[in-house]
């Protein structure tokens, strides 16, 4: 069933900051306390947190999708070279022979 | 001998950030929306930087390299940023109420429909890597490395070179964006089919 509000799932726009961190473990004390208060006893936001879970756990499978993500061997070359010109122009040793 | 030190501490490296390429280049990507060359121009960067770093002992050895490497990528993803335009574009990113560096290609009227848990789980990489890509990079940069690459909030505070509170704050107005963005599209989906 969907709300006709479209900020009905979201949570109260003063508690947005609060009730985002909090999912992440990242309030302690007071502001923990209180934003657990918040969300038990306000209807919106206790319909907002399971809706920010998914987009933080479908953010999350992002990373885990198998992307094949690598440098092509000319840029890990490149890379490498960079090293070697690093080491000298810090004074260390010259580039080895290839 | 100098040149087998050198050759040593390179191989050293090598085995400690290689490892994490597919890491970088996959952060690089979105946080360069998507823009593969200049994402592999950055990873690359990264690489060499974060060498000179390492041969400059600014590796705490035993650490965990990744939020590490993410912060030097970020860096140098900002720098560049600067250079091609400003950061924050001339607005207050974090009072940004609509629109932004991207934002959507029309002004989107309040979703008649809004995302439940279903819809987002149904979400396609495509269509979630596209609204990524519209958030502005502020927030799309809190977003990347926290929620994607799962930084804690002080490694990404770090990375980003900004107080903890800034990335509370950004992160949540990325996450409410984002909602709103596939509220909308899922929107006109559903009047599309």
């Amino acid at each position: 069933m969907f709300k006709q509000d479209p900020d009905d799932l979201k949570p109260c726009p003063h508690m947005e900051t609060w009730v985002s961190a909090w999912l992440d473990g990242a309030l302690t004390g007071l502001m923990r306390w209180y934003t657990e208060w918040h969300v038990a006893h306000c209807p919106r936001c206790t319909d907002a947190v399971p809706v920010l879970r998914a987009l933080r756990a479908r953010l999350r499978r992002l990373s885990e999708t198998p992307g094949g993500e690598a440098l092509t061997p000319e840029r890990r070359a490149a890379v490498v070279s960079g090293w070697e010109r690093a080491d000298q122009a810090s004074g260390g040793a010259a580039p080895s022979e290839s | 001998m100098p040149q087998a030190d050198a050759e040593r501490r390179r191989a050293a490296f090598a085995a400690l950030a290689l490892q994490h390429e597919g890491d970088l280049l996959r952060a690089a990507r979105r946080l360069c929306r998507g823009d593969a060359d200049r994402a592999a121009d950055l990873a690359q960067d990264a690489l060499v930087r974060a060498y000179e770093a390492y041969r400059d002992g600014r590796f705490t050895e035993g650490s965990n390299p990744r939020p590490w490497l993410l912060r030097i990528l970020t860096n140098l993803f900002i720098n560049d940023y600067h250079r091609r335009r400003r950061w924050e574009s001339g607005l207050d990113v974090d009072t940004l109420t609509s629109g932004g560096e991207a934002g959507p290609a029309q002004t989107h009227a309040p979703p008649s429909e809004i995302p439940g848990v279903a819809l987002l789980e149904g979400v396609l990489d495509e269509e979630l890597e596209a609204a990524l890509a519209m958030l502005p990079a502020p927030l799309r940069a809190c977003v990347v490395l926290v929620d994607v690459e799962g930084l804690e909030y002080a490694e990404a505070a770090a990375a980003l070179g900004v107080p903890i509170g800034t990335v509370r704050s950004r992160l949540a107005r990325a996450r409410m964006r984002l909602e709103d963005l596939l509220a909308d599209w899922a929107r006109h989906k559903r009047i599309r089919p």
